[in-house]
């Protein structure tokens, strides 16, 4: 191998987002001469991922957080190299048109009623007050905005009477057009309010498979249903929704949440429309309304509302998915590992994982499931959430850049403790448009080469999202897919057991809680 | 409030969104977003005491 040398360029006081830099490394990667490269921001998260990539020098240590670092491994002309990176970082910029700040934006077009939010969250509190006045609702994706800025952004919402969707809400379908990540669904009469992006997406594109459909889907974000927040937002989206001549059946999604908070909003807010819930991992009523641990148990409860058929539809499938999974199942001496980009779909898995009798270790904050003491090392039967903040600081989520999860896979596949693996893969919206194709250039070779262990993929999309032509991999590949993600759980469960069994006696207990 | 057809949408924030809403057919008004400068906490020591 010829030599190279590592080197490190900061440029001072220039921003470009984490997506941004991503395309920015890829472009770089490709340059002749280039062994490895990352253009990040210098935050102490991105800092440190560049350690173990051995891409890190005294010059990068210096960079601040509104500087970029340009990190190279190269056998090139370093010089040369840096003004070809210095020219992709600012076209990636000028591509688009834009307006310098909100209020000439506002000016130009007062009829804005929307607006979707994605910077660090610090810088959020003044660009949010500043749309609220001008009476806008907003989609806010960025996550690390302080609780007290959320409580006061909801609050001006409401006496406004405007939607907050956020902060850290991943997804909103709001009239058929989605926010961050979301899917093409069809169109329908139950109307979604939750504080679980992933579980919006799991829960709207099954209801899609069944041929139900949605009038809208409110994300709230993760913590409106805290003790601090106190649902502020899932009032008025509930409001919102019963007041809505679309919506029929309106479905709530929660996770995470101040059990007492959702209690008293069941109790208080009067709802003319028949409500289905679902509060992720928790299985204890908290209302007479037709409530389920998972999303595959509301998925039913919301068909059995809809309608007897659509419900015996529904069960049907069910049924029909347990008797073609057991034939599949595989006895192999190790462990179900799960490697999610969903938080709530990770949740759903360690849920069902601990029901079928497995002790679950997780970086998720799940009463049920042991903490794990370092994401990055898996112990027993594990579930980690790569969205969760120690992956995502500086960084993009997973669905947009699924590197980070793709090398554990690869790792795990190789090793001889994982005896099954269980992965969501989200398409539609906010997804990279070569997303399959990228996630199997990458992991498909250990996938081959590790054909004894079961490989098992949530595929959170539909035939109407734009990847869908790339589909046809996961078949190339031999992966097992599954209708729902509650039954990708079951399934890398009953292959961690060895028992096919355990298949029938999960689904029994989802199809058990509705009553016909 | 009354949830009505969205023809319009103003994005700040990572390009990826805002492409998402173009390919629904949404007309995206896109604005620009750059951190604000920080000052270095040292200077800014010195400022606080000199003034």
């Amino acid at each position: 191998m010829s030599s190279y040398q590592t080197v490190n360029f900061v440029i001072r006081g220039l921003y470009r987002d984490s997506v941004q830099l991503m395309e920015v490394t890829e472009r770089v990667k490709r340059l002749e001469g280039v062994l490895d490269a990352a253009v990040v921001m210098g935050t102490a998260a991105n800092k440190e991922s560049l350690v173990p990539m051995g891409l890190l020098t005294s010059e990068g240590e210096k960079a601040g957080p509104n500087d970029i670092i340009i990190a190279l491994k190269a056998t090139a002309n370093v010089e040369q190299l840096l003004e070809q990176v210095k020219k992709i970082i600012f076209e990636i910029k000028t591509t688009t048109a834009r307006f310098a700040n909100i209020d000439d934006a506002m000016k130009m077009h007062p009829d804005i009623r929307y607006a979707s939010i994605s910077i660090p969250g610090k810088y959020v509190e003044e660009v949010a007050l500043n749309l609220l006045q001008h009476g806008v609702n907003l989609f806010i994706f960025s996550d690390h905005v302080p609780i007290e800025t959320e409580v006061l952004l909801k609050k001006q919402a409401a006496s406004r009477d405007l939607l907050v969707m956020g902060p850290e809400a991943g997804t909103a379908i709001v009239s058929g057009i989605g926010f961050g990540f979301a899917n093409k669904v069809a169109s329908g009469n139950i109307g979604v309010v939750a504080s679980a992006g992933s579980g919006i997406q799991e829960f709207v594109t099954l209801l899609d498979r069944y041929d139900m459909g949605i009038s809208h889907a409110i994300g709230v974000g993760a913590r409106d249903l805290s003790r601090d927040v106190g649902g502020i937002m899932t009032r008025k989206a509930l409001q919102t929704l019963n007041n809505d001549e679309k919506t029929k059946i309106i479905a709530l999604i929660a996770k995470q949440s101040d059990i007492a908070v959702v209690r008293e909003i069941l109790e208080e807010e009067k709802l003319s429309k028949p409500l289905v819930l679902s509060l992720l991992g928790y299985e204890e009523k908290v209302s007479d309304y037709p409530q389920s641990p998972t999303l595959h148990g509301l998925f039913l409860h919301a068909a059995h509302a809809l309608s007897k058929t659509m419900y015996e539809k529904a069960f049907g499938a069910l049924k029909k998915e347990v008797e073609r999974l057991k034939t599949l199942v595989i006895r192999r001496d190790g462990y179900p590992r799960a490697f999610y980009s969903g938080g709530t779909l990770a949740t759903e898995t360690a849920y069902l994982w601990a029901k079928a009798g497995l002790k679950v270790y997780t970086n998720l904050n799940f009463p049920r499931a042991e903490k794990i003491d370092n994401p990055y090392t898996s112990v027993q039967a594990t579930v980690i959430d790569y969205g969760s903040e120690e992956f995502t600081e500086g960084r993009p989520h997973p669905i947009i850049d699924p590197t980070l999860r793709n090398k554990r896979i690869i790792s795990e596949l190789n090793s001889n403790e994982a005896s099954c693996i269980a992965m969501d893969l989200i398409i539609g919206y906010g997804a990279p448009d070569n997303i399959i194709a990228k996630i199997f250039d990458e992991i498909g070779d250990a996938i081959v080469k590790n054909r004894d262990k079961r490989f098992v993929i949530r595929l959170v999309g539909t035939n109407k999202d734009h990847q869908w032509g790339q589909t046809n991999l996961l078949d190339k590949f031999g992966v097992v897919t599954t209708a729902s993600n509650a039954l990708a759980a079951m399934f890398s469960a009953a292959c961690g057991l060895g028992e096919p069994a355990v298949l029938e006696k999960l689904a029994e207990e989802l199809s058990v809680e509705v009553k016909i | 409030m009354k949830i009505e057809e969205i023809p319009k949408v103003l994005c700040i924030g990572v390009s990826i969104f805002s492409d998402s809403l173009k390919r629904q057919g949404v007309e995206v008004v896109d604005v620009d977003w750059s951190p604000p400068a920080e000052i270095e906490q040292d200077i800014k020591d010195i400022l606080d005491k000199i003034m």
